[in-house]
């Protein structure tokens, strides 16, 4: 804005000037002027910066008017070297300055010379020269998770307190900046009805790529500028690359001075050694500090858990990250390097490898309590064939992909520490996290219910990409488990069909038919369960579906899926904790090859009549009542067969209400309609 | 265990239901055993339905059927409504089962237990706190008198483009029917209405320091809060400290309905009716559940009768779907908005909806017991205050308008001025309001209806009242699923006299569909049920006493209050009536005592695996969740049974081998029998079935 808003300014006081002024018969004359008054230009090594020259012409001037440079070394090269004035109106003419690269990265006081004829004026500015990296930094701009980028976004990043790069995010939210130095960085975010977003710390080059949260404003109309923090051990004390022992001291204030829109909502603290990720969620290993509604946290430290598995004890470079989001949703993080030195005593012990390790990806149609992680619920799944138990939803905050890594460690020596490695290939492997170590004795059959787990939410975790993970415990060595591997399925939604929403003159006996879209998802089956509400005039549920139990539904994927041959379809549920299979066009578990509630391959929908498992409240509804459906519970489901196991879910809908919990409430549908008579 | 009459109203419900059904689906059998007793008021749930134990809601018509039921049930009048013609009864035994056998009493309009499945505001995690507050910075047009409303700033409701000219709301009453709202904070006492109501005990109180003793007696002070925010919303004075409401000259009037835990259906009505008997003019409800409720219905239609604008809060379902009371006819519900006026992802939303206003982090007063101050707190609770204090500078402005000018009043001065289903008519806007108001009280839009449909049952036998009918009003030209159309669609059910009300309706031509009686309370066949289909036009300016008359005669079997048992007496053993492999029995009635017991008996054999299944309320309809016993010749029980499939299907089943030759006896009886309660219903009906299995 200000680039624009200056010149037009001059422009005005000018004219003004030139129309009440006297009619002194003065020789013709002009000024220089640039686009900051003491302007700095930042250019790096081989580049080029633009500035804007406005040149004023007094008392008539006009003609030609040559540019020139002075104090600038040799490799500085300026363009245009003239610019024509032919009217009385001021000119404003871009300056392109050419950096070689061979000029040495200082700053250069430059005087800008423009001579016509005998009239020779001048303008200085100073070149600040930065050396050229070799390095890249790229990002992505996420406002919840994955699956929700910020297309648009404009970034500014800063070195030593200089703005040298400006970029806009891509459609994926993706953006990639090259032949930046070493050093430390700011990256600002900022987009029309967004909130604004600072990433502060960036180590280039240990940190080539970042995520940036970038959450909707909660009022367009308020401020965009993120909170300044102010990060000490104790109000005083610096706390950015000191050395600590055990416990790390902090205390994060707002900086109530600078703008932002009060109250704050949120301060995360957390200590990590993945930069970008530390905050996100808690683990039986490894925790975080949380505080709401504070501009002050006053003295507080990290310990035990909090800091669990992360330093050694020769003092080893870890990063605290910062995060704190003030009413609008304007969100500050700080990444501030510390020496952490951690006696914990397991890190003499000889370890073994975890057992048991499990990965499993879960999808959700949209991110949940982004700022609150409620207590886990539970949602009763098919682990297996023919295997059901208990999965927890407790996503971390923001995302809606995130994988669960669950394994078990039972040998007698306590490790110091979990590192939790991700590989695309099982081969070349990159950890994702670090949680304290630990041991338990037990180690329950049932994935979800393994003792030690990690949430992987990274960002670029993208559906139908397998992956493979593994835990390394940590002692005195290190003891790497075998593998367990997954493939996060695309975002679930089974739509409403028939009957439709708000008719009448509806069957009593009607089919009520869904979407079931598990082909194109790649996923081997979908769960379902439909509650039809009789309560309009009346307070009865008039049917669930078996009775409030799943219904499984599975088109073919063949050998490589559900074992169910192409274009056969499965349908089965458990009533009374029996199985019952309804459909079964292949014949594999029921030769009379039974099909009461059909599936059409080439539509992709499913068709449950009207009490087909006998637990209406009554044969038929009522004639001319009102009655509404949806679905209670939808989500599909992708096997592993190797680890014989299901390994990714994609949920769309939650049978909660209460819940801030944003699990799918939105897209869930609710279709009314009136029977006929 | 029994699923009966499930009545999915409150938001803890869902949950509960959601879990015990999907355990259903694992390897744990979904037992559960019935509730012992809760915190006061002492709630029964067992059955899915929640409701107060002990208590039953009578509408009766005359004083004497009033008495035969309290004669019948051997119960203690507790409490009476005579605006309402309803008495709450305290029964001994089960309050469902009690009500049950009340129906069909002549004289009777319903009776019912005293519904209690509305779930209180401190069990709703949408309406949690958010923000603890110092001094603000932010932009000035926020603050009004200490702290920032973005609210009611230029860009959300523009409250000074109201009050700027003099629109404030001044004598005008709103009745905050809540938990007790907090009378003596700094920015409400002042515009305290002087009176608040404990509708459990019928105590008015006038003293700030008794209101308070009283709510601290309720012994869960962290639990209520909710009631001291709504108030807020409509009433904070403006007097540059804190908070302003948007109506800040009103005068606000507690009712206590969470005490913290929902008092019941019947002592909301007893607080509406109240607040009406009061002079309010405008009720607010920041509460609301799934499912119909005739009492309640009839509280607010009392409301509306006597010209007082009701509002209520959508729900946070998340859902395109009605939830009552904003679904009932004449209701003004409110839908939540967000900071930059879009619906919030929480807000239940529809074709009922009737505008939108703030409701995510709204900045509100705390009551003082916590602390005091100020907090952040979302919700439609809170958009549906703000909603009434919009009415309130309605009638504040224009004493006579009706509860339907009021509401198009609003509608009709909206940012949007167009109708979605998300935000119905659109975001509210008081500057446009106070334009409207402005013009004078002639410039208010037109009045709504009042229609009353008359119901009755034609046969062979006669002419009989037409209790439990659906009564349909479907506006001319809806257009199903249209996220646009705004074509109003209505929902009444008939009392035991026949009537169905609708106040305060959009004039226009409907489509009426009338059927009857309820099978799934009759356990009546599908053919028994009578259907009409007709148009009615409602006229603008018909009124509870000249309503919209339409009387609907319907072919239909009447409901038999006092059908016959083909069987009995077969009460005790020596009376069992025979029955055998193959046979299935007459349709029989668990009914005419209260703790009836149907004895058959058949001759087996040794080895002999029988099967006796009771078809009950799960397969026949009706009101029976049935139990089975199967004694030997010397009536010692060998086997029982409550439900088929806990909780889900409710009818009893004996698989059973025969240890001998001889007489056996199968006893039906109802659950709540077996449990020493008592049950006579002339909806209890069953038959029984016995199969030899094998050999």
């Amino acid at each position: 804005m200000r680039d624009l808003f200056f010149p037009l300014l001059m422009g005005l006081v000018l004219l003004l000037a030139a129309c009440s002024g006297p009619r002194n018969d003065l020789s013709s004359d002009f000024t220089l002027s640039l686009d900051s008054t003491t302007p700095t230009l930042v250019a790096q090594q081989g580049g080029s910066k633009t500035l804007q020259l406005t040149i004023t012409p007094k008392n008539g001037f006009t003609g030609e008017v040559g540019l020139s440079l002075e104090g600038a070394p040799e490799g500085i090269s300026l363009s245009p070297t003239s610019v024509r004035v032919t009217g009385t109106v001021p000119v404003t003419q871009t300056l392109t300055i050419a950096v070689g690269s061979s000029v040495e990265a200082r700053n250069y006081p430059i005087t800008l010379k423009g001579t016509a004829g005998s009239i020779i004026k001048s303008v200085n500015f100073t070149l600040e020269v930065l050396p050229t990296g070799s390095h890249n930094l790229s990002g992505i701009i996420l406002s919840e998770g994955a699956g929700a980028p910020v297309q648009g976004a404009t970034l500014r990043l800063y070195f030593q307190g200089t703005l040298i790069h400006t970029a806009t995010s891509n459609a994926e939210g993706r953006f990639a900046l090259d032949r930046l130095p070493e050093g430390v960085y700011r990256l600002e975010v900022q987009k029309p009805g967004m909130a604004g977003s600072v990433l502060e710390g960036i180590r280039v080059p240990d940190m080539p790529s970042v995520t940036v949260i970038q959450r909707p404003a909660f009022d367009q109309s308020a401020t965009t500028t993120p909170p300044t923090l102010i990060i000490t051990q104790n109000g005083t004390a610096s706390l950015e690359g000191q050395t600590f022992t055990d416990t790390i001291p902090f205390r994060v204030q707002v900086d109530t001075s600078k703008d932002y829109v009060k109250p704050m909502r949120f301060i995360y603290v957390a200590l990590g050694r993945t930069p970008g990720s530390a905050f996100l969620s808690q683990t039986t290993t490894s925790s975080r500090r949380l505080f709401a509604n504070t501009e002050d946290t006053g003295n507080q430290t990290l310990t035990g858990s909090q800091v669990a598995g992360l330093g050694d004890t020769d003092g080893e470079r870890v990063y605290l990250e910062v995060v704190a989001y003030d009413f609008n949703n304007n969100r500050s993080h700080y990444i501030l390097p510390v020496t952490f030195l951690n006696t914990a005593s397991t890190q003499n012990n000889t370890v073994s490898a975890p057992t048991q390790v499990a990965a499993t990806a879960i999808t959700l149609t949209q991110a949940v309590g982004f700022y609150d992680i409620k207590t886990p619920f539970t949602l009763t799944v098919p682990l297996g064939k023919g295997r059901v138990g208990d999965m927890p939803l407790a996503a971390p905050e923001g995302s809606n992909l995130y994988v669960e890594v669950r394994w078990c460690y039972t040998a007698t020596a306590v490790p110091f520490a979990f590192d939790i490695e991700r590989s695309t290939d099982g081969q070349n492997w990159v950890r994702v996290g670090t949680v304290g170590g630990n041991r338990s004795a037990s180690c329950p059959t049932s994935t979800f219910d393994r003792p030690f787990f990690f949430r992987d939410a990274s960002p670029d975790l993208t559906p139908g990409q397998t992956y493979f993970y593994r835990v390394v415990a940590r002692g005195a060595n290190r003891a790497e488990s075998a593998s367990s591997s997954t493939t996060p399925l695309p975002s679930f939604s089974a739509p409403l069909q028939a009957p439709a929403d708000e008719i009448k003159n509806v069957s009593k006996k009607p089919d009520f038919v869904i979407g079931h879209p598990q082909l194109s998802l790649g996923a081997d089956g979908a769960a379902y369960n439909i509650v039809l509400w009789d309560t309009l005039t009346g307070d009865n549920v008039a049917w669930q579906t078996l009775g409030g139990g799943l219904i499984f539904v599975e088109l073919g994927t063949g050998n490589e899926g559900n074992g169910i041959p192409q274009g056969e379809s499965l349908v089965y549920g458990f009533p009374g904790n029996n199985l019952v299979v309804y459909t079964d066009t292949a014949g594999l578990l029921d030769p009379s090859r039974p099909n009461r509630v059909p599936v059409n391959v080439t539509q992709g929908n499913v068709t449950l009549p009207y009490n087909f498992d006998g637990y209406a409240s009554l044969a038929e509804l009522q004639a001319l009542r009102t009655y509404a459906w949806q679905l209670y519970v939808s989500y599909a489901y992708k096997y592993n067969l190797s680890e014989n196991r299901i390994a990714a879910y994609s949920v769309q809908t939650w049978p909660s209400s209460t819940s801030f919990i944003r699990l799918s409430r939105p897209g869930t549908q609710v279709f009314e309609f009136t029977t006929g008579e | 265990m029994r699923k009966l009459n499930l009545r999915p109203n409150g938001w803890t419900w869902l949950l509960t239901l959601s879990l015990s059904v999907l355990l259903g689906a694992c390897t744990q059998p979904a037992v559960q055993a019935p509730q012992g007793p809760a915190q006061p008021p002492e709630l029964a749930s067992r059955e899915n339905v929640t409701y107060v134990q002990g208590q039953v809601v009578v509408a009766y018509q005359g004083e004497e059927a009033l008495q035969e039921a309290i004669r019948r049930l051997g119960a203690k009048e507790m409490a009476r409504i005579p605006e309402l013609k309803a008495a709450l009864l305290q029964v001994p035994g089960d309050a469902l089962k009690a009500s049950q056998a009340l129906k069909g009493l002549p004289g009777l309009r319903y009776a019912e237990p005293n519904f209690a499945m509305v779930q209180a505001p401190k069990d709703d995690p949408v309406e949690r706190l958010g923000g603890g507050l110092a001094s603000l910075g932010n932009p000035a047009d926020q603050i009004f008198d200490e702290l920032p409303q973005y609210a009611l700033d230029p860009r959300h409701l523009d409250a000074k483009g109201a009050w700027d000219r003099g629109f404030m709301g001044e004598g005008v009453t709103v009745a905050i029917i809540d938990d007790p709202a907090d009378v003596t904070h700094p920015d409400l006492a002042a515009n305290w209405a002087g009176k608040a109501y404990n509708p459990v005990t019928g105590t008015t109180y006038t003293s700030a320091q008794d209101w308070l003793n009283f709510i601290q007696g309720l012994g869960a002070p962290s639990n209520i809060s909710h009631g001291t925010f709504v108030a807020s919303t409509v009433s904070a004075p403006r007097d540059g400290r804190g908070i302003a409401g948007l109506a800040p000259k009103t005068a606000f009037l507690p009712v206590a309905i969470f005490q913290p835990n929902y008092v019941g259906d019947f002592y909301v009505a007893r607080g509406v009716v109240w607040a009406v008997n009061q002079g309010a003019q405008v009720l607010n409800n920041s509460w609301g559940g799934l499912g119909y409720g005739n009492l309640v219905k009839e509280a607010f239609d009392y409301a509306l009768a006597n010209g007082v604008v009701v509002v209520a809060s959508a729900g946070n379902s998340y859902k395109d779907e009605i939830r009552t009371p904003a679904g009932y006819p004449g209701i003004i519900a409110s839908a939540a908005a967000d900071g930059n006026r879009n619906k919030t992802d929480f807000s239940t939303y529809g074709r009922h909806i009737s505008s939108a206003a703030p409701g995510l982090d709204v900045l509100l007063a705390n009551p003082t017991w916590l602390g005091g101050g100020y907090g952040l707190i979302s919700g439609t609770s809170f958009s549906g205050p703000y909603t009434a204090a919009a009415a309130a500078l309605v009638k504040s402005a224009c004493p006579a308008a009706t509860p339907y000018q009021v509401r198009r009043a609003l509608e009709t001065t909206t940012w949007e001025r167009s109708f979605t289903r998300e935000k119905g008519w659109g975001h509210l806007n008081a500057r446009k309001l106070a334009d409207l108001l402005a013009q004078g009280c002639s410039a208010l839009p037109q009045k709504g209806s009042v229609v009353q449909v008359k119901v009755e049952y034609q046969n062979e036998r006669g002419t009989f009242p037409g209790l439990f009918a659906d009564v349909i009003l479907r506006g001319q030209g809806l257009r199903p699923g249209d996220p646009t159309d705004s074509t109003p669609m209505y929902w009444a059910r008939t009392d035991a006299s026949g009537e169905a009300w609708f106040y305060e309706i959009t004039p226009g031509t409907y489509e009426i569909y009338v059927a009857g009686a309820d099978l799934a309370l009759t356990g009546g066949r599908p053919e028994e049920r009578g259907t009409f289909v007709g148009t009615l036009v409602a006229s603008p300016g018909s009124s509870a006493g000249q309503p919209d008359y339409k009387l609907v005669r319907l072919l239909a079997t009447e409901v038999n209050l006092n059908p016959t048992d083909p069987y009995e007496p077969n009460d005790v053993l020596a009376q069992a009536k025979p029955i055998t492999y193959g046979q299935t029995t007459q349709v029989a009635y668990i009914f005419g005592q209260p703790q009836d017991r149907d004895f058959f008996t058949f001759t087996g054999s040794a080895g002999d695996q029988i099967r006796a299944r009771v078809h009950a309320r799960s397969s026949l309809g009706g009101t029976l969740d049935s139990y089975l016993y199967l004694l030997d010749g010397s009536g010692t029980v060998l086997a029982e049974n409550d439900d088929m499939v806990s909780g889900q299907i409710t009818d009893s089943e004996i698989v059973y081998t025969l240890p001998a030759n001889g007489t056996y006896y199968l006893v039906v009886t109802s659950y709540t029998i077996a449990q020493g309660g008592q049950d006579n219903s002339p909806f209890n009906k069953y038959r029984l079935e016995l199969q030899r299995v094998s050999p």
